[in-house]
Order: structure tokens, then C-alpha cells, then sequence
């Protein structure tokens, strides 16, 4: 089942599941909250008694007869006009008090949740991250947390009030005139069924339109995606017409709704006109009887103004809150993710440098079950030494690295047992762990977009530090090259640079980290000779007093490597120095002898 | 071209069979909401009369009720005319964009990403649609709306309506002022939101480095920082939109509270009935609404303007060159002298370029990634053109030929699998839609899938992609590889097609592959020598130049790459 059905068979019931744990991060600011909703109900106060200042001036002044009363008539209504005025300034100061505070509030909370579920995130394994797609993953992290700020600033803000703004008018015109009011829950009774009716056939319509939306988008995103295909195949006649029906059916599904929210939404408005009759036909009666005054009954058709308008705005709160349910349940299912075994509380600083010695011991891994990766490989590797790992691609090379750097565990998926320094990695803080190791990558993956940020990552180090690994790793000169020096700001997939040029990045970065162990994927792309010179001296300083475990493609690592391990489909099939393995005239020989009829050595085959 | 408001209104005017009878109706909904308080005011003038009449107070109740129905449909028809006009022209503008996408040269696709065309289809076709729907309405209606009530008030009272507008210029200004600031501010929001989606998406995409080298704590300060602009430029925005909408209404409000002041005491110096006091307020109350709505149409317009115009830039793009000679072909193939660079590449793709094969006959092409063995298969559908009196079919330059003619009679298995997430059979009968079932379960068979796919629940109807089946690698290719063949093209080239089949599926394939392809003539575009060996050709390249060329045994004789090739190949297994 897609993610998107299984999220839209949650209701807003189970909102309440979340309620608890959604108000543990108001924390401290929960007085704010509860004057915000003390500030709600003095404005609904407010609103309400607004009518009853234009009751007493009717009674008191306007009919014919009442006028006087003790008082000056034109005094009396200029002091009523201010006392209306300042009523409504009472209004807007508490309404906009209130929604600085929830708002505050709201955003607070989204800052809060935002922040946990990305410390969390950074504790989940590697394999959460290969189930749970980027894009995704951005979604929950950005989105759906706004979803919960929606339901304090809009759901408690102007919900809250609109509820408040029925109950009291509805309790007000029940206490000021109950006869009357047997006439208004004529009109609001089959009102309020055809709201629950009308929300209950429209979210099912909303739920088929989004369906047939993401169908319509989908189908032309992989037109476009797949433009060449469709040209290839003559097919852009076919395509058409499948479009134009997918097309054709959204159109009549967004229809339908179109006709029932027209139905819906005139039908409120005419009742508030029908519901205004009533209460004249009825109310004139009462008043020619002397059992109602002129000023209640106007009053009355004022508060009939206000006891509809906020009825349609509530069946949309009804929507927020459903969304509100469908995001925070999405959110605090990651936030119950277990996180990695072995990561600690609190990730520290490297205390010991570890001395950089690998045992690989009948290791055999499978990130399926039914697909083993690699098949009881032992091998070791001593302090100071680099081994080259070479085999056709999927031979299981990188999959050596990730289960070094604990990214994944043996145990369930695999057997044997990994050891630095002797202690198995089960018993190694992850952190810690990780810290005795640098990964270089072929591609030198960014972070934001200066030069600077992407050779330190988030460590803070001062730019003479920067300065000594960009020379070491031979990438000072390009860094030269650009006016703003570290401050460069690199383009999107740091395109301006060359492959070669990236990985002499990639090393420095490395360099800065200054681990004892070093775990290298080489640059397999044709890299022009410069650049070649100063990849070999880089990888000098490189591997200078540092273990090493290289995925070599370059033939200076592969000839001057202490060991070289070959991999085979996962078993490690020849193991040697280079001449020992050339002598043997198998998988190695080969392999190097086809990469030395191409350029230097520009590519590993795939099979 | 036109501007982006004038297409709009071109669609209002195209779909007027809806549009005028909507405007129309919603000026009878209009006249309905004002003639009801003019009702009300009576009857309370009725009933504070001297000699009230009961009969007459329940005719005018009547009145009432009768204006309520006809308010009711007005409403409902106006909705309906307006809202079905405004998706007819969404659903036009939508089958235009794909009919565009399907009619631009491939240049296009190279330098847009699929992104910034679907949000043409998305994002501004939605504002468009709203722009369409409920700018031009509210214009409209607001403006009416409110000429009428300010008519009708002064009718009643003109000294009483001057007196009461009095905060109407005030709250004008307050409108603009505050819509123009929040703007302003929910801009700053949206890229505050853009930092922290492409914060969150770079180091989640990088989580891998992240850990490798302990940056979490740091990676999680730099997160904070954005999360708190985004806490910061949020407040700012709430802080005028907080204040904008209240005083909106205190401002209307406060006309209630002058009508309360002056109007009072025209009803107790007679001047004003009661009725027509509760009138005013009713009218006052109506005032808000187009205030409020003017601000909001401005700039729902706006924004539908510029969505319309960015739509219609890429609508009016030119579509790809469909000149040339319509012609039946047989399929001989010929290259002379091929030099071709990629459009932006600093380097050809491929050098000096030539072969030539008669109908029927088998070239296989064999080199390192990156050896420009697949451009051969892109310039032959001319998803790239090839330069001129250079590739030739039939004897005539491919750029002669009609693009329609050529891409009918070259069929092509792309080096990446695209399948469509449609049915099996749909994505199989992509390029010959009257193929008889036979035909389709016979190229199913030479493929090696016809077995698997008669194991899947739908049979040849399973679902592809997100709302079906998943397919492996090896059988998206097979399942390609089955589509080209069914293709009756005379040309078929085969780019890197069995990459992902495990060798004992190939090995199959390829005894059946001869039987499909005879009597066509097939390009196979490998980095296995398994593939090639027994076609009549073979090419050997390596950074674009043919280094090698004969048959498998003359290859394999000359030693060299060829023939270390096969032997690493045969070692690997």
C-alpha cells in the first residue's frame, strides 16, 4: 500500500492519540497558551455584547415613546457611539495579542519538532536512509511540521473563537427571547446535518480528485521524462489522446465538487435570510402583543449576522484538523524509528587515535536476505599498510567501506566478525568509531555552497589549517584560482570543477579530519595529466603514516599497495602484491592489462 | 506575443457561453443581498408605526422568504457557470502544455529540468485557474457590490452615508499598506522556507558523508540556524497580518458606532425611521466585504497574469522542424566521415565516423563508457541532428527525411530502461498499437519475459510503476527490448540492451534475438562481447575514433582490445 492511502485512512480522531505529546513541546510557554485562550473568550465577550449596546439604544432612545428616560437623547447615543468604539479597540488589541501569542506559540512548536526530529534523524541508521527517499524525508521535515503550527495559529486561533462566537450567540438569543430562538433551530438544525452531510461527500470527493490530480501530473512529468521514448516510437498521437482523458476525468471529478460546494455554500447564506423572516414573522407578533421590545428584536437580527458567518469557517477548521492528524502521525512515526545501536547520547570529540589495524574475519553481509554481497571474506590489515581493493563493479568493493564505518552490522544480515585495533566493532561508541577513519569519495559531495564550508564541514577550523591540507592535498592552487579564494561559492553539483579537481577537494577535506585510517574510492574518469601529477602526490601525503583501504582504479596504488585483495560476485578470489598477482596471470592480470590499453586507466568495466 | 493579462481574459472571453450568464446571475445574487434589508427596514417600519398592519408585516416575511430562494439560485447557478468555465480553460491550458511537450526539439529537455515544467502544470496553472475562477469575479462583484450599496444608502440618507464612509478612506489605506508590507514579509517566509527545504534535502542527501565523518552536532547547529529564520520571518509576517485584518474590520466596525452617534439622533429628531436605521446597519456591514475582496482580486489577478505569461513563453516556443520527405524505407544504413559534438561539449562524441550496412545486415559497436557508442543510436531517431551529409538512409541524408518517416522506420531499446506507468501490454504496444496478440506474446518470448509476466496477478493488464508492479532491471530491459521488437521498423539498434540480464537470460535471448531481427538491419551497441559476435560487423571504439573493425575471428585474430576484452569477460563469469 502507497504511503499516501495509508495516511488518508487516518481521521482527525486520531489526532487526540497526539495531543499529549504534540503539547509536551509548548513546555514552558503554556501560560502563553492559556492567555491566549482567556484572551479568546474576552473577545468573544466583546463581539457579543456589541448588539446589547444597540438594544439599549433602541429601547432607551429610538422607539417612539421610550425617549428620555432621564437622559439628554443626543448625550445618551454619542456616549453609546464611544462605548461602541472602544469596544471595538478592545476587540483589536486582544485580537492581536492573541495572535502574536499563538502564533508564537505554533512557530515555537515547529521549531522545537523540527529540531528533535533532526537530531533524531542524525542517530537512524544508514538503512533507514536507503528505505526512506530524500524527497520525502524533506517533506515530513519541512511540511508537515507546518501542518502543526496550522493547528494552533488557525484551528486554536480563529476556530476556537468562531465555536465561541456560536455557543455565546446561540446561548444569548436562547436566554434573551426562547420562542424566537425555536424558530433560528428551525433553519440551524437541518443546517448543521447538511454540514456534517456535505463534509463527510466532500472529503471523499476531495480524496478521488487528488488521486486523479497526481495521475494527470504524473503522467506528463514522465512524458517529459521519458520525451525521447515517446519521439522514438511515433507514439505523441497516442499519448495525447491518453491525456486527454485522464485530463477529461479530472476535470469532471473537480466538477462534481464544484456542484455540491455550490449548493453548500448559497444554501448557508439563504438560510441566515430565512432564518431573518422567521424571526420577523414570529418576532412582529410578540411585538404588537407588548411581549418583546423593538430594541430586543433588532438586537436579535444583529446577532443572526453573527451566528452564521463563522458556520461555514468551521467545516474548514474540520480539514486542518485532519491534516493536522495525517502530519503529526507521519512525524512521530519517524520519531519512534529506533536509532542506530552503539550511537551514544552525546557524540564527543576523538579521545584516543586508534592505531589503524583491520581484521576482516569470514565476513559474509546481504543488505536482501536472498542477495548475499559478500561471501566469508577475511582479510587483515596492519598499522601503517595499504591494501588495494580491486574487482569488476558489484564485486562488493564499497560494500567493505560502509560495514568499516559501522553504517551497517553484520549481526541479522550477515556473519564473522570486524575488528580495529582487536576490539569488534559492536563494542566501539559509533562516533568514536568513525572518527578514526576519513571516507574520500570519487565525487566530493557538498555541503552549502563556499569552498570553505565543504573542505571543514561543520567543524569550525581556522583558515591557516585549511590553508596547510589544501597544500598538502595539492588543491591549493585551485582554490587559488578563484578571487574569493575559500569564500568561493560552487555552483550546483559544483559543476565549475573537474572530476580530478574534486577529488584533490575530497583529499583535503580528508586531510583536515586527520584520521589514522583512510577509506578511498579513487576517481575512475579520464583526468587530464596535471591533474594526474598532483592526484599522485596527493595521494602521498595521503597515505603517509595513515592504514588505508584504497578502491583502486590508478595504477601507482595498485603497484606500490602492501597487499592487494581481489573480489569476485563478493569472494575474494586472488591476494597479493602486484608482481605476485601478475605472475599468477588471472582476474588481476587481466583486468589491469585491459585498463592499461585505455589511457592511463579510465574506467572499471561493469559486469 | 500577448501579455499575460490579455491571454487571460482571451480565455474568459472564449468560454463567454458560461462566463455572461454567470456575470449576469451574479448581479441577480447581487440585487437579492441588497433588496433584503430594504424588506427587513420595512417591516420594522411597519411595525413601529403608528397603526401597525399584521397582514402586511406577513406579506413582506414572504417577500423575504421569496428573495432568499431566488438569492439561493443566483448563487447556485453563478458558481456553477463561472467555476465550469475556469476548469474548462485549466483542462485546455493543461492538454496544451503536453501537446507542446510532445511537439519541442529534444534541445529543449537538455537544458529544462523536468521540475520547471511541472511546475508550469502545477503551481502556475493552479494560480491561473484562481485567477480565472475568483480574481476576476471578486472584481467584478466587489465593485458592483458596493457602487450599488453606497447608491441605494445615499438614496436613503446621503448626509447619514457621508457621515458613516468617513473611515472608508482610512481603511483604503490601511488595505493597501498592510497588503503591500505582508507581501513583502510572506516573500521573506517562502525563502526562509526554500533555505530550510534545501538545507534539509543537501544534508540528507550527503547523510552518508555526515556520519562518516561525525558531523552531526555541527550539521545540527547549522540546521538550527535556519530553523530559527524561518521562526523569525515567520513572526515578522504575522505581525502585520495579525494587525492588517482586525483593523479592517474595527475600521468598518467603527462606521457602525458614528451611524450609532448621528444616525440616533436622526431617528429621535424624526429625521430617519428606525427601519432605515437597522438598514444601514445591514448596508454597512455589506461595505466590508468588497473592501476587503478588492485587495485580494488585485492581487489574486496579479498573480494569475504572471503565471499565464510564463505558460504561454513555453507555449510558444518552436516546435521541432517537421519538414523533409515522407518516405517508405528499407533500411540501408550508411555513415561518411562522422564528426558530431554534443550541443554545449567541449569534446566530439565521435571522429571521423563511417560504416555502411545493406538491409538486413548486423553492426555491433563495442567500447569503454564514454566511448560515444551510444550517440550513433540517438542521431539515427534524430534526437540529436546529425551535421549534414553525414548519416545517410537509404541513400538520403537523415536530415531530408521527415522526422515522422525516419523515427518510423528506426526502432531503438534506449540504454536506460523507460517504461511508462501504464499496463504491460500498453507500454509493449507503444510503437505498433494494431499489433496482433500473437505478434505481442511472440516478441514477449524472444525476450525471455512471456513466462514472467503471465506469473504476475494481471497477466499482460499488470500495472506498471507507483500504482502497480515493480520491475527489476533485467526486466525493464527485457520488457524494452520486447517493445522494439514489436515495432515493425526496418532499422532497430539495440543500445546496451542486456546490461542488467543475468548471463543465462542472455544467453537465451540471444539464440532467439537472430530469428527476430532477421531480415532487419540491427545496430547493437555493447560492452559484451557475447552480444556482438555474431554480427557481420563489428567497431571497435574508444574516445569516439573506430579503433578496430572486422569480424568477431578477424578481431579476435589482431589481438589487442578486442580480444582482451573477451578474455576478462570470459574470466569474470
Amino acid at each position: 500500500m502507497s504511503e499516501r492511502e495509508e495516511d488518508e485512512r487516518l481521521g482527525a480522531f486520531e489526532l487526540t492519540r497526539h495531543v499529549r505529546r504534540i503539547l509536551s513541546y509548548v513546555g514552558s510557554l503554556g501560560w502563553l497558551l492559556l492567555l491566549a485562550v482567556l484572551g479568546s473568550l474576552l473577545y468573544a465577550a466583546l463581539e457579543l455584547s456589541l448588539p446589547q449596546v444597540v438594544r439599549f439604544g433602541v429601547d432607551h432612545y429610538l422607539v417612539p415613546g421610550q425617549a428620555g428616560n432621564g437622559q439628554e437623547p443626543m448625550e445618551g447615543l454619542r456616549e453609546l457611539g464611544l462605548l461602541y468604539a472602544g469596544l471595538l479597540f478592545g476587540m483589536l488589541f486582544l485580537s492581536y495579542t492573541r495572535s502574536l501569542a499563538l502564533n508564537h506559540v505554533g512557530q515555537k512548536v515547529v521549531q522545537r519538532l523540527r529540531t528533535h526530529i533532526w537530531a533524531h534523524l542524525h542517530r537512524l541508521p544508514v538503512r533507514f536512509f536507503d528505505h526512506n527517499p530524500v524527497g520525502r524525508l524533506v517533506t515530513r521535515v519541512s511540511n508537515d511540521t507546518n501542518a502543526l503550527s496550522d493547528l494552533f495559529t488557525n484551528v486554536l486561533a480563529s476556530g476556537l473563537e468562531d465555536l465561541l462566537r456560536v455557543a455565546g450567540v446561540m446561548l444569548i438569543l436562547a436566554t434573551m427571547e426562547p420562542r424566537l430562538s425555536l424558530a433560528v433551530a428551525a433553519v440551524l438544525l437541518p443546517l448543521a446535518f447538511m454540514t456534517w452531510w456535505f463534509k463527510l461527500t466532500s472529503s471523499a470527493m476531495h480524496r478521488k480528485i487528488r488521486v486523479l490530480l497526481a495521475r494527470v501530473n504524473a503522467f506528463l512529468q514522465e512524458n517529459v521524462q521519458g520525451i525521447s521514448v515517446v519521439k522514438s516510437f511515433v507514439a505523441e498521437k497516442a499519448m495525447q489522446s491518453k491525456f486527454h482523458k485522464l485530463n477529461r476525468d479530472f476535470y469532471q471529478a473537480e466538477m462534481s465538487l464544484i456542484y455540491l460546494n455550490a449548493v453548500f455554500r448559497p444554501a448557508i447564506s439563504a438560510a441566515s435570510t430565512i432564518a431573518i423572516g422567521l424571526v420577523l414573522w414570529f418576532g412582529s407578533r410578540a411585538v404588537l402583543a407588548h411581549e418583546l421590545t423593538m430594541g430586543t428584536l433588532l438586537a436579535y437580527l444583529f446577532y443572526l449576522r453573527l451566528l452564521f458567518s463563522p458556520l461555514e469557517a468551521l467545516a474548514e477548521k474540520l480539514n486542518i484538523l485532519q491534516g493536522a492528524a495525517v502530519a503529526s502521525e507521519r512525524l512521530f512515526r519517524i520519531l519512534d524509528t529506533p536509532v542506530e545501536p552503539g550511537y551514544p547520547a552525546q557524540p564527543g570529540e576523538r579521545e584516543t587515535r586508534a592505531r589503524g589495524h583491520l581484521v576482516f574475519e569470514n565476513v559474509s553481509f546481504a543488505y536482501d536476505p536472498d542477495k548475499p554481497v559478500l561471501r566469508n571474506v577475511s582479510f587483515e590489515v596492519l598499522p601503517g599498510q595499504t591494501a588495494a581493493l580491486v574487482g569488476p563493479s558489484g564485486s562488493g568493493k564499497t560494500t567493505i567501506a560502509s560495514l568499516m564505518l559501522g553504517f551497517y552490522r553484520l549481526e541479522g544480515h550477515g556473519s564473522g566478525r570486524i575488528l580495529l585495533d582487536g576490539q569488534p566493532l559492536e563494542q566501539w561508541d559509533l562516533t568514536q568509531l568513525r572518527q578514526q577513519f576519513a571516507l574520500v569519495q570519487q565525487d566530493l559531495f557538498l555541503f552549502g555552497r563556499q569552498l570553505r564550508q565543504n573542505v571543514a564541514l561543520f567543524t569550525p577550523r581556522s583558515d591557516e589549517e585549511l590553508w596547510k591540507a589544501l597544500e598538502l592535498a595539492q588543491a591549493a592552487e585551485l582554490v587559488r584560482r578563484f578571487p574569493e579564494g575559500l569564500s568561493h561559492e560552487l555552483t550546483e553539483r559544483g559543476s565549475t570543477l573537474s572530476q580530478g579537481e574534486r577529488q584533490l577537494l575530497s583529499f583535503a577535506r580528508a586531510l583536515v579530519a586527520d584520521p589514522p585510517i583512510l577509506l578511498l574510492d579513487e576517481a575512475t574518469a579520464n583526468i587530464d595529466s596535471r591533474t594526474e601529477q598532483a592526484i599522485q602526490r596527493a595521494l602521498k601525503a595521503l597515505l603517509e603514516g595513515r592504514t588505508a583501504l584504497v578502491v583502486a582504479h590508478r595504477l601507482s596504488t595498485v603497484q606500490d599497495a602492501d597487499q592487494i585483495l581481489v573480489l569476485r560476485k563478493g569472494e575474494l578470489v586472488e591476494r597479493g602484491r602486484h608482481d605476485e598477482l601478475m605472475r599468477a596471470d588471472g582476474l588481476y592480470a587481466h583486468l589491469y592489462r585491459t585498463q592499461r590499453l585505455t589511457h592511463t586507466d579510465s574506467g572499471r568495466f561493469r559486469a | 506575443m500577448k501579455s499575460g493579462l490579455q491571454t487571460l481574459l482571451t480565455y474568459q472571453w472564449k468560454y463567454r457561453k458560461l462566463v455572461l450568464p454567470g456575470l449576469l446571475l451574479l448581479l441577480s445574487s447581487d440585487a437579492g443581498q441588497l433588496i433584503a434589508p430594504l424588506i427587513v427596514a420595512r417591516i420594522i417600519d411597519v411595525l413601529t408605526a403608528p397603526q401597525p398592519s399584521q397582514g402586511a408585516i406577513d406579506r413582506l416575511c414572504w417577500m423575504l422568504f421569496g428573495v432568499a430562494a431566488w438569492i439561493l439560485a443566483s448563487r447556485f447557478l453563478w458558481r456553477h457557470f463561472m467555476f465550469s468555465a475556469a476548469r474548462l480553460a485549466e483542462m485546455e491550458i493543461r492538454n496544451r502544455l503536453l501537446e507542446q511537450v510532445l511537439r519541442l526539439p529534444s534541445a529543449y529537455f537538455t537544458r529544462t529540468r523536468t521540475g520547471e515544467v511541472m511546475a508550469l502544470a502545477t503551481n502556475d496553472l493552479i494560480s491561473v485557474r484562481t485567477a480565472l475562477a475568483m480574481g476576476i469575479v471578486a472584481g467584478f462583484d466587489s465593485s458592483v457590490l458596493a457602487a450599488a450599496t453606497l447608491v441605494i444608502m445615499a438614496w436613503m440618507d446621503w448626509r447619514l452615508t457621508l457621515w458613516t464612509v468617513l473611515p472608508f478612506p482610512l481603511l483604503a489605506l490601511v488595505m493597501a499598506v498592510g497588503l503591500s508590507l505582508s507581501y513583502k514579509r510572506w516573500d521573506a517566509v517562502q525563502k526562509s522556507v526554500e533555505h530550510l527545504t534545501e538545507k534539509v534535502r543537501e544534508s540528507l542527501a550527503g547523510m552518508r558523508v555526515l556520519k562518516a565523518y561525525v558531523q552531526e552536532g555541527g550539521d545540527l547547529e547549522d540546521f538550527e540556524r535556519t530553523n530559527r529564520a524561518n521562526y523569525e520571518s515567520n513572526m515578522a509576517y504575522v505581525r502585520i497580518d495579525a494587525l492588517y485584518q482586525p483593523a479592517i474590520v474595527v475600521l468598518a466596525g467603527s462606521s457602525v458606532a458614528i451611524l450609532i452617534a448621528v444616525g440616533g439622533a436622526d431617528v429621535v429628531s424624526g429625521q430617519l425611521s428606525l427601519g432605515k436605521f437597522n438598514a444601514f446597519m445591514a448596508y454597512l456591514g455589506m461595505l466590508t466585504w468588497p473592501m476587503i475582496a478588492a485587495g485580494w482580486m488585485v492581487s489574486l489577478v496579479q498573480r494569475g497574469a504572471v503565471s499565464m505569461g510564463r505558460i504561454q513563453t513555453m507555449l510558444a516556443l518552436p516546435a521541432e522542424d517537421a519538414g523533409g520527405a515522407e518516405l517508405d524505407l528499407r533500411g540501408a544504413l550508411e555513415a561518411r566521415h562522422m564528426t558530431f559534438t554534443y550541443p554545449g561539449a567541449a569534446a566530439p562524441a565521435l571522429v571521423d565516423f563511417s560504416f555502411r550496412l545493406e538491409p538486413g545486415q548486423s553492426l555491433g559497436i563495442v567500447g569503454e563508457v564514454g566511448s560515444g557508442k551510444s550517440t550513433l543510436a540517438l542521431l539515427l531517431g534524430r534526437i540529436y541532428d546529425p551535421p549534414a551529409g553525414t548519416l545517410f538512409l537509404d541513400g538520403q541524408d537523415v536530415l531530408e527525411i521527415s522526422l515522422s518517416s525516419l523515427r518510423r522506420a528506426v526502432s531503438w531499446v534506449p540504454q536506460e530502461a523507460f517504461l511508462f506507468s501504464e499496463t504491460i501490454e500498453e507500454n509493449l504496444r507503444l510503437g505498433h498499437f494494431e499489433a496482433a496478440p500473437d505478434e505481442l506474446r511472440r516478441m514477449a518470448a524472444v525476450a525471455a519475459l512471456e513466462e514472467e509476466i503471465l506469473e504476475f496477478p494481471g497477466g499482460y493488464e499488470t500495472m506498471l510503476g507507483e500504482r502497480g508492479i515493480t520491475l527489476s532491471g533485467g526486466q525493464k530491459q527485457r520488457l524494452c527490448l520486447a517493445r522494439a521488437l514489436l515495432k515493425p521498423a526496418p532499422v532497430i539498434v539495440l543500445d546496451d540492451t542486456l546490461s542488467a540480464v543475468d548471463s543465462e537470460s542472455e544467453r537465451a535471448i540471444l539464440a532467439e534475438l537472430r530469428g527476430a531481427l532477421a531480415g532487419r538491419t540491427a545496430v547493437v551497441i555493447s560492452h559484451r562481447a557475447s552480444s556482438v559476435r555474431d554480427l557481420d560487423h563489428i567497431l571497435v571504439l574508444e574516445g569516439g575514433r573506430i579503433v578496430q573493425q572486422g569480424r568477431h575471428a578477424e578481431l579476435l585474430a589482431q589481438g589487442g582490445y578486442y580480444k582482451d576484452m573477451v578474455e576478462l569477460q570470459e574470466l569474470e563469469q
